[in-house]
């Protein structure tokens, strides 16, 4: 098992960090920075998610999750706002998993990260 | 750089986010512990395990777990055949014990909870035991001891034997890391990262200080016994312009000495090394931790400063030599190897884990060795990380790497040692106390996670 290159820096900040807009139910705020998601890269039958907080005070970071057969997001997880990683051990399928980010702080939202996508069997 | 290097480079595990700057601070020698007992060769000590605050560069107070107050906790200092007793409060909110890291002792006394029950909090132990061998030693909890050892329970003790080198200066380097959050607190929440790799902090310590100022003096024979108690960084030191003469690891001097450009520290390990400070008054230099490959792309990071080296202004010292031997120690006698031991990583039921032969701590079938026989140990290494290999009560010698016999020349006496990823380490081993005794990955989270296991040493085997 090893954490995967799968992406360069520049890409990501070519993608930048961004609202994707869609189907969030909360409102977002402007004052928050979006995390910017990393890395989505298979590790073990699962998928490994790095990330950057760009805000520094969020309570929580909230990914969401997307099957390549779904048209909407689902919470894949919720960590503590200074975390910057996790397994998504969720994740085994052979497909495409799309996911994005935000940051909670209260009741406000962040605008979403930039999107990353990644199957767990492309190893 | 890829974002995967940037990730370790800057920002290794949870919360590890802003490595903070740090204003020059001489190196602090360690607090020394203080001696109650009038018998020169009895040395009779209080440790306090107790909340304490300390401050790092940049941000508010933290509160850390310490050893009577400081971090590192008190330096003791012995001569071999002292006998060592300990009156040992413990203030924490939570159960601990000591446990006396490379120390040979009776098992009853290396505090892990095969062998001891836990001092839970207002509770009393009294250790006491001999300290048999010279070398650099330390000790810390062995329980939830990745918790533990990072919120600053450490301390180091210097056993001087008969024929200990003579040098100019001499001084202890007790490195460690830690994540600090910009609110001074410590992260309790364990990412998966810090799972995978040890907690990496986002503050490098020596002797509790941040980027620290070692001053040494223009051609002075200067003596370093460095020890690595971080969780789970591996410190690979280089100091430009200069060459590590090693004399010595865990289990003391070492007869044939060698030179190192890098001093690569696991967690757990220590070195003994000797440089000629060669240096002009007045000038400076920088101890980098350089990036060493340990796996999952660890190699990638930047090499990050650990202390400033300033040579002070004194005259210069000259005609000093570095040591190129020392006394003999005993080599064990090869023999085939009798236990195997596989140490793996995987994810089981979503959870990551460390295995040894397939299972986690306490289910792994303990090891039987007889009391005072030889015994050879395969210790294979299936995952694509390093570990340090750490064994409890006695010390071993390494017989074969990857299939190469050890030369000669590199004869030492280890207590732990690198297993490289996806290799085999032959080593031999004998113990002369009885009792059960731990063996485990000292990346500490590795040991909590399942990678540990024990030697039940009998009479009768």
């Amino acid at each position: 098992m090893r954490f995967r290159n799968v992406f360069v820096l520049s890409t990501v900040l070519f993608a930048g960090a961004c609202s994707s807009g869609g189907d969030d139910d909360t409102s977002a705020t402007a004052t928050l920075e979006a995390p910017m998601l990393m890395e989505v890269a298979p590790m073990e039958g699962a998928l490994h998610l790095a990330w950057m907080n760009m805000q520094k005070d969020c309570d929580s970071v909230e990914a969401e999750r997307k099957m390549e057969h779904q048209t909407s997001y689902d919470l894949a997880f919720s960590v503590p706002g200074n975390v910057d990683n996790k397994m998504d051990t969720a994740a085994t399928d052979n497909m495409m998993y799309a996911y994005r980010m935000r940051c909670k702080k209260g009741a406000a939202y962040s605008s979403y990260s930039n999107e990353v996508s990644a199957n767990p069997h492309d190893m | 750089m890829g974002a995967t290097a940037l990730l370790f480079a800057c920002a290794c595990g949870s919360g590890a986010q802003e490595p903070a700057a740090a204003a020059p601070e001489p190196l602090p020698a360690l607090t020394p512990a203080v001696d109650e007992n009038p018998d020169p060769s009895i040395l009779e000590v209080n440790l306090e395990a107790a909340e304490s605050q300390v401050r790092f560069p940049g941000t508010p107070p933290t509160r850390v777990w310490t050893y009577n107050g400081t971090l590192p906790g008190p330096l003791i200092e012995a001569s071999a055949g002292d006998e060592l007793r300990v009156h040992f409060s413990n203030r924490l909110p939570e159960s601990t014990t000591i446990h006396w890291h490379g120390v040979r002792v009776p098992a009853a006394m290396d505090g892990t909870l095969a062998m001891q029950t836990p001092v839970e909090p207002g509770g009393t132990f009294e250790y006491s035991f001999t300290l048999r061998d010279a070398g650099l030693f330390w000790f810390h909890p062995h329980i939830r001891s990745d918790v533990q050892v990072e919120k600053g329970l450490y301390g180091v003790i210097r056993v001087r034997g008969l024929d200990e080198p003579s040098s100019d200066d001499e001084q202890i380097l007790v490195l460690d890391d830690i994540s600090v959050l910009p609110d001074g607190t410590l992260p309790t929440y364990l990412d998966d990262e810090s799972k995978m790799l040890g907690r990496q902090g986002n503050v490098l310590l020596v002797n509790g200080r941040a980027m620290p100022t070692l001053r040494w003096r223009a051609g002075a024979l200067t003596r370093l016994r460095v020890v690595n108690t971080a969780n789970g960084r591996f410190f690979n030191l280089s100091l430009p312009g200069y060459v590590f003469r090693v004399i010595g690891t865990d289990g003391g001097l070492i007869p044939h000495p060698y030179d190192a450009d890098r001093l690569l520290l696991a967690p757990g390990e220590r070195y003994d090394v000797m440089v000629i400070v060669t240096g002009d008054p007045g000038s400076e230099a920088t101890l980098w931790d350089e990036p060493y490959d340990r796996g999952h792309d660890t190699g990638a990071a930047d090499p990050l400063p650990l202390a400033k080296v300033a040579v002070t202004e004194d005259a210069p010292l000259d005609g000093r030599a570095l040591p190129d031997s020392f006394p003999a120690i005993e080599r064990l006698p090869d023999g085939s190897s009798d236990e195997h031991i596989e140490l793996d990583e995987m994810l089981r039921d979503g959870e990551q884990i460390f295995t040894i032969n397939g299972d986690t701590y306490p289910d792994v079938p303990p090891i039987a060795m007889g009391l005072g026989t030889l015994h050879y140990l395969k210790v294979q290494n299936a995952s694509p990380m390093d570990h340090p290999f750490h064994v409890h009560g006695t010390f071993f010698q390494l017989l074969e790497a990857a299939g190469t016999p050890t030369s000669a020349d590199a004869l030492a006496n280890k207590d732990t040692i690198i297993v490289p990823q996806m290799t085999t380490l032959r080593l031999a081993i004998r113990f002369d106390e009885p009792g059960r005794w731990m063996y485990h990955c000292h990346i500490l989270e590795h040991a909590e996670l399942g990678m540990m296991g024990e030697i039940q040493v009998t009479q009768d085997n």
